[in-house]
């Protein structure tokens, strides 16, 4: 695909609104050393068919994010303090725990890092995929009916045998194989969200390039729209539409994949785009940013990245830095940008 | 160090180790072999870095844990210095010892969480040498100055660091002791992307002050790029294309190389690299493809791939590939 016909279907993807929709959330954790700002009052919003990536380091908040936006934040340690979640205008954060518990699953769902963990040792992949299957089915649907679709939903996902694959325990299939299992399930109840944290990152390289290819494949197909937490800014560039930097549980950065990678905004962008080291290009010394990301219970005033941040000034150290925007999709936090850039 | 820079300090000789599955409790019976490095040879030079890379499975921690004397072969030999390793008795074992030291994947777990870093960093030196306690200390702030950690730190425990200053403390522990080889076992693949950057020049910067070799055993070529003079890929225990690394990363041969440099992300969305991706995973050692191991999934496997074992050849100077393609 050239550049051109990519942006293009990128707007008339956005023309429509969003289908989820998150406006200064806030995650606290209280903890014996103070009050863990874990996510501080974050804004993005995601279309049909669209993949947004959360980039950051560990304890930038990225994972509290996702776990937020399925109210499933650790108990009781954690409360989301502030913010609106909305999906296909409902505001999720107003739900009761039954009602949420309606569109956890069924309109948002997840994939975690680990298929070791989010699978039950115990039961077969049968016993497991029949249980969401079973929830999400229409009243009177025969077990044979049921079965038939798991052992459907199996070999769309891409397992080998899948017939033999609903007797087989967790333990008896490999990683790359168990994730297919955990995104079958989380893809099941055609949700209008997905949210995969970190979902690549325990499968070895030619097994990702699989993963994700099918994951794209199944998006064209149902149009859900992916928030697609990682680390990887390859994977970002591979899966990815937009993307938002995180930094200190606050977004610092977020524009469209091209955008971001070819002129990172913010510092912290920059500096991390730099240190990343390449494949194309043998380097003498790599750019690497000084010290480490402040503890979240003791944030400074000012930016969060000052103390790390080559152009940090007077002003960056005492204000709290307000969003500034470019255009609706590109936006930034830092004192330091040129004019083009407005308060937001 | 009065070493010579390109010299062969680590020589691997068809190295074979195979473990066997037993079935039952009291009358073990072999059932099988899962064959986790297959006749494998290669050479680190002084002062430089040998890379290991391939995907889980494959045999590379295996082989490090050969090199480290960890595992005991089941055939060849791991020679060090022209000494075989594995025969190692008395004196020259306590030189090998000082003389080969390791960095591992996880600072959590590689750390005894109660002992103080001083401990951690001079446990090499008590047990081998007879050092004074001042001379201990000196050495010991030298190092973590040398690592970019402050020398107050030496007092404190593991735990009081993080991920990032951990590494630099595993570093100052097997440096303590001037070894001539360094096993590094996925060294930053645990850490955050600006604390990798940090560790890996780091260990760029002491390779050149020191010149004491690194076997780098990674899977992201990335890394193995920046810090790597040499390059074999791994695939089911076997070396299936062995090169230096500017060759390699130029024209990578064999297929199984070309789909890890396809499947390996470039950060950023104008790249665009051929799309070459398997089907299928990696089969079970306990049981390889006849033929070339890798014919299973290879989008290039022709008859002769599931009936002979392809040999190496010299495609140029110092790269070797196993594929019948060429």
């Amino acid at each position: 695909m050239t550049s051109s016909t990519e942006q293009a279907s990128t707007t008339t993807r956005r023309a429509g609104p969003p289908v989820l929709q998150v406006k200064n959330l806030k995650t606290y954790l209280y903890t014996r050393w103070g009050v863990t700002k874990a996510v501080d009052g974050i804004s993005f919003d995601v279309h049909e068919g669209e993949t947004l990536g959360i980039v950051g380091e560990s304890g930038c908040g990225k994972s509290m994010t996702a776990l937020s936006m399925v109210r499933l934040t650790p108990k009781p340690a954690s409360h989301i303090v502030g913010g609106e979640i909305i999906l296909d205008g409902v505001d999720l954060l107003q739900l009761s725990e039954d009602e949420m518990r309606k569109f956890r699953g069924r309109e948002i769902s997840m994939i975690l890092q680990d298929p070791q963990t989010s699978l039950n040792p115990v039961f077969t992949i049968g016993n497991q995929l029949l249980e969401t299957i079973s929830l999400h089915a229409e009243k009177g649907a025969t077990k044979r009916t049921l079965k038939d679709r798991a052992i459907s939903m199996l070999r769309r996902m891409g397992v080998p045998a899948p017939e033999r694959r609903m007797e087989a325990y967790p333990h008896q299939m490999s990683g790359g194989m168990k994730q297919r299992v955990v995104g079958g399930i989380a893809i099941e109840s055609k949700p209008r969200v997905m949210i995969a944290d970190e979902p690549t990152t325990a499968l070895d390289v030619t097994i990702q390039a699989q993963y994700l290819r099918l994951l794209k494949e199944i998006q064209e197909e149902t149009k859900m729209a992916i928030v697609f937490i990682t680390h990887d800014f390859g994977v970002v560039a591979k899966m990815c539409d937009r993307v938002a930097v995180m930094y200190a549980g606050r977004i610092v950065e977020q524009g469209t994949v091209r955008e971001v990678f070819q002129s990172p905004a913010h510092p912290y962008t920059q500096a991390l785009m730099s240190s990343v080291p390449k494949m194309n290009e043998k380097v003498d010394k790599l750019y690497s940013i000084e010290g480490q990301p402040p503890a979240l219970f003791d944030l400074p005033v000012g930016c969060a990245f000052a103390a790390r941040c080559h152009f940090a000034d007077a002003r960056c150290e005492a204000e709290y830095t307000p969003t500034f925007a470019k255009t609706d999709e590109r936006m930034a936090a830092c004192w330091n940008m040129d004019g083009e850039w407005q308060p937001k | 160090m009065a070493t010579e820079v390109g010299v062969d300090l680590l020589k691997v000789d068809h190295l074979v180790k195979h473990f066997p599955v037993t079935k039952g409790l009291i009358l073990q019976r072999t059932v099988g072999q899962v064959r986790a490095v297959d006749d494998i040879s290669f050479s680190v030079k002084t002062g430089e870095t040998l890379a290991l890379v391939g995907e889980s499975g494959c045999g590379k921690t295996t082989t490090s844990k050969l090199v480290l004397r960890l595992e005991h072969p089941t055939s060849g030999n791991v020679f060090i210095d022209g000494k075989d390793v594995h025969a190692l008795k008395g004196d020259g074992l306590r030189k090998y010892r000082e003389d080969v030291q390791a960095v591992f994947q996880d600072p959590w777990s590689s750390l005894d969480p109660r002992m103080r870093v001083r401990d951690i960093i001079s446990e090499t030196l008590v047990v081998n040498e007879k050092v004074s306690k001042r001379e201990i200390a000196e050495r010991v702030a030298h190092l973590l100055e040398r690592v970019g950690l402050r020398p107050e730190v030496a007092s404190l425990f593991p735990h009081e660091f993080s991920g990032g200053q951990r590494q630099r403390v595993a570093v100052a522990s097997a440096l303590i002791a001037n070894p001539r080889l360094i096993v590094l076992d996925e060294p930053v693949s645990a850490l955050d992307v600006s604390v990798q950057a940090q560790i890996m020049n780091l260990l760029q910067d002491l390779q050149n002050e020191y010149s004491v070799s690194y076997l780098l055993v990674a899977h992201n070529l990335a890394t193995v790029r920046y810090l790597a003079n040499q390059v074999a890929v791994m695939y089911l225990g076997e070396i299936v294309e062995y090169a230096d690394t500017e060759q390699l990363y130029k024209e990578p041969l064999h297929p199984y190389t070309k789909a890890l440099f396809s499947a390996a992300l470039p950060a950023s969305p104008d790249v665009q690299s051929e799309e070459i991706i398997l089907t299928g995973e990696v089969p079970s050692p306990l049981n390889p493809p006849t033929g070339c191991r890798f014919h299973s999934r290879c989008p290039w496997a022709m008859d002769i791939c599931s009936q002979e074992v392809p040999v190496k050849k010299e495609m140029a100077p110092q790269h070797m590939v196993a594929c019948h393609l060429y």
